[in-house]
């Protein structure tokens, strides 16, 4: 069945972004839809975070338009913004706050209402392990206890998208499963997920549909399954690279 | 290896203090004059300040015997103004390093690792008593000079100097890391234990003339309780004035040993202490109603807990508000007893204009030190992506870093004014100047200080003194705002002074800076989106 374009969670089309001379990101286009995880997959230098940011608004781009639940991140990137959760590869949060006070500030900027807020960041900082810690400054924290906060923060506002940045990056194994339980509910209900990694074995098992880049440039796109074909992601992922470098 | 090692020590000094702005960018060659002017003033200023404050000394000492008391209180202030300006820095480069574990798995001996940064802190410690020795020196060969000999020992004295404090400083660092690693709220240990030194260090600079003036009253007395109560103060004294060798080796071996000292102790535990995980004292979690409120008001809570919870930036963005509250105080003490004191000092047959201009000049002055803008959005670090994300319009997050410092500012302002109005002479339209004022100088520091964060922001920063005290956005304002209501006073006095009155003076300059204000203000807030969109870390 044809899906209409009204319908995507995410909509990248022809997307180049430049640095100086370079271009990270070049004619890219894919789309995502509701209910739906997307691995990112590609080289370190590829342009995944490039792409992840500029479809956050975080960075402009100079070519192509994105759209997030059909709205236009270059025109009305505040409306996309209250739509998304962000999670970056390295958990940057306010450390001179308690991370309660982080959450808060959060649902505050979210404008989330007290109820809300307050069962919300209970039930993920009981699942995350967190809640006897969420007194002490997040300078105190480990990196895989500020990940574990910063993927508490991007959910206590429930988004439609979540745009994560290798996510699994510092997570222990009890956790790691705890977030991959977590997606596969948030896409249960309607959300959609686009994140970049680079354990393959996990995009293998948890997503729906593949994306590889190499050097800013779409190599393949399409579901896992077909992706893969009869042979592992990390098999096909490394012929494309060796393809492509010939 | 030492040699690789102070290198990169050497070369990260150098990109903290003068690296890129907002990646990618590169400066343009007229904001490289500007600094270089504004480098130039800054130093300028802080040397004509020590050398005013030796001169009166160089001319009196000398005369009654007492030289060596002079380079006794270069040795001093050069002391004082090296701890207070170095010991954040101290603090962060020897026990808060974030490259530790990397160096300590390569084959360097930990001695090193320690030696490369007390040896980068001890040319930051030359850097300071410079600003001291320079001007001290220069106006004591001009009232009274010394021997060959004595120079000598001076210039020595200025080099054996930095170590003595370089290991001051590591020291009491060390303390206050220690104590810092076990309390819950560590930067109240660090913000009061600043207060406590720079609130002597005041006292003892306003109250060296007085000091000064009792020893040539009763020098032997006091020279002798020094002499026989400091005698490396002694010894150092008079080294310099006297040439006494005697006196240069043992101020020498008193300069040297602590530091010698100070390596061989923190070299001793500099594995334990980069490596051990302290278990701080915990804050217990307990469940409890969250308070809610406007994304708007969450910003601005969230600068000012930020100015309040940084020892830096309070110390350094905020001490003008301590200093205006100390003020006020000072006025209902004493303001009664002022109007005489200045009228005889002036040799004035009227006060009029006179107290106006002194309380607008004290808390605009004060005010100049009331900058968190000029550095609350550098402050924000590799945050600005976080910031970014969010559903937050460009022109609230400016507000926000706009707001806490007009809150900061305007209060002890207003209690300063205030007070002025109910204890000192002023006539109606001085009363009225003395609140306009203040009001329209803070609010020209807040707003200058915001978009000169915005045009020269600072990201790339792995330590917030650099951009607090640093930055080009700081020096901008604060150098700039000194040379600003310098031009101000300087334009009354030779050119108004007899066809204005002052309080109209104020009045008018206050309305062309509530104007500036106003179209800085219009300026962010068309650009703002623009402004967000270009930050990059």
């Amino acid at each position: 069945m044809m899906r209409k374009d009204e319908n995507k969670m995410l909509d990248i089309r022809n997307l180049t972004k430049t640095y100086g001379d370079k271009k990270a990101v070049d004619n890219l286009s894919l789309h995502i839809y509701p209910g739906e995880i997307h691995g990112f997959i590609g080289h370190n230098g590829a342009g995944k975070t490039t792409t992840i940011k500029a479809c956050c608004g975080i960075l402009g781009f100079e070519g192509g338009q994105i759209f997030v639940d059909g709205i236009s991140v270059a025109e009305k990137p505040l409306e996309v913004k209250k739509r998304i959760a962000y999670i970056p590869d390295n958990p940057d949060l306010y450390e001179f706050m308690p991370a309660i006070k982080y959450l808060n500030f959060v649902a505050d900027v979210y404008s989330i209402s007290k109820k809300e807020r307050e069962e919300s960041i209970a039930r993920y900082a009981d699942l995350f392990e967190l809640t006897s810690e969420l007194a002490q400054p997040i300078s105190a924290y480990s990196h895989g206890m500020k990940q574990k906060l910063s993927i508490i923060a991007a959910l206590v506002h429930k988004p439609r998208l979540m745009l994560m940045d290798e996510p699994f990056v510092g997570l222990d194994p009890v956790a790691a499963h705890t977030v991959k339980e977590l997606m596969r509910g948030i896409c249960d209900k309607g959300g959609a997920i686009f994140f970049s990694t680079h354990v393959l074995e996990v995009a293998e098992k948890l997503c729906d549909n593949i994306t590889i880049i190499k050097n800013g440039r779409l190599i393949v796109t399409g579901k896992t399954d077909t992706v893969r074909g009869n042979s592992s992601l990390e098999d096909v992922f490394l012929e494309l690279a060796e393809d492509k470098s010939k | 290896m030492f040699k690789t090692l102070l290198a990169t020590r050497m070369s990260m000094l150098f990109s903290m203090m003068f690296g890129k702005f907002n990646k990618g960018k590169k400066r343009s060659p007229g904001i490289k004059v500007l600094y270089i002017l504004l480098g130039v003033y800054g130093v300028g200023a802080v040397m004509f300040g020590f050398g005013a404050m030796f001169s009166s000394m160089a001319q009196s000492l000398p005369q009654i015997g007492r030289a060596w008391l002079y380079f006794a209180m270069i040795a001093i202030m050069s002391l004082a103004f090296g701890f207070i300006g170095s010991i954040f820095m101290t603090e962060k480069l020897l026990f808060e390093s974030t490259d530790n574990d990397m160096l300590l798995a390569m084959p360097i001996p930990p001695g090193y690792i320690l030696g490369s940064r007390l040896v980068t802190l001890l040319i930051l410690q030359y850097l300071y008593s410079a600003l001291v020795f320079i001007p001290a020196g220069v106006v004591y060969a001009m009232y009274a000079g010394t021997s060959f000999l004595g120079w000598v020992f001076y210039v020595l004295t200025f080099l054996l100097l930095s170590p003595f404090v370089t290991a001051l400083t590591a020291l009491c660092g060390w303390i206050v890391a220690l104590i810092n690693s076990r309390i819950a709220r560590k930067n109240i240990v660090s913000t009061v234990f600043m207060m406590v030194f720079f609130l002597g260090f005041m006292y003892i600079y306003m109250n060296l003339n007085n000091y000064i003036g009792r020893v040539i009253l009763n020098g032997q007395e006091i020279a002798n309780s020094w002499q026989s109560g400091f005698p490396p103060i002694y010894w150092i004294g008079s080294a310099c004035a006297d040439g006494s060798v005697t006196g240069f080796i043992l101020s020498a071996v008193f300069c040297l040993v602590p530091f010698a000292v100070a390596y061989g102790l923190l070299s001793a535990n500099f594995l334990k202490i980069a490596t051990t995980k302290k278990s701080a004292a915990k804050v217990k979690y307990v469940r409890k109603e969250l308070k809610t409120q406007s994304a708007r008001k969450a910003m601005i809570v969230k600068e000012i807990k930020r100015f309040f919870t940084l020892p830096i930036y309070f110390f350094n963005c905020g001490f003008g508000a301590i200093m205006l509250i100390a003020a006020a105080v000072f006025i209902v003490i004493k303001g009664p007893d002022l109007v005489p004191i200045l009228s005889k000092e002036f040799q004035l047959e009227s006060m009029s204009g006179l107290v106006c201009a002194l309380v607008c000049g004290v808390i605009g002055f004060c005010n100049l030190t009331i900058a968190p803008a000029a550095s609350a959005l550098s402050l924000e670090g590799k945050n600005i992506n976080l910031l970014k994300s969010l559903p937050l319009a460009a022109k609230d997050i400016f507000t926000a870093k706009l707001v806490p410092n007009l809150v900061i500012g305007l209060i002890p302002s207003f209690l300063c004014s205030t007070v002025a109005v109910i204890f000192l002479p002023l006539s109606p339209l001085e009363i009225v100047a003395v609140f306009v004022f203040p009001f329209a100088f803070q609010s020209f520091i807040a707003f200058g200080g915001l978009f000169a964060n915005i045009k020269l922001p600072r990201f790339d920063w792995t330590n917030e003194t650099v951009v607090v005290k640093q930055s080009g956005a700081m020096m901008i304002v604060t150098l700039g705002g000194m040379v600003l209501l310098g031009m101000m006073a300087a334009v009354y006095a030779i050119v108004l002074s007899k066809i204005l009155a002052v309080s109209v003076y104020a009045l008018l300059i206050s309305a062309v800076m509530l104007v500036i204000c106003a179209i800085i203000e219009n300026i962010i807030a068309k650009n703002a989106e623009k402004y967000m969109r270009d930050f990059t870390y």
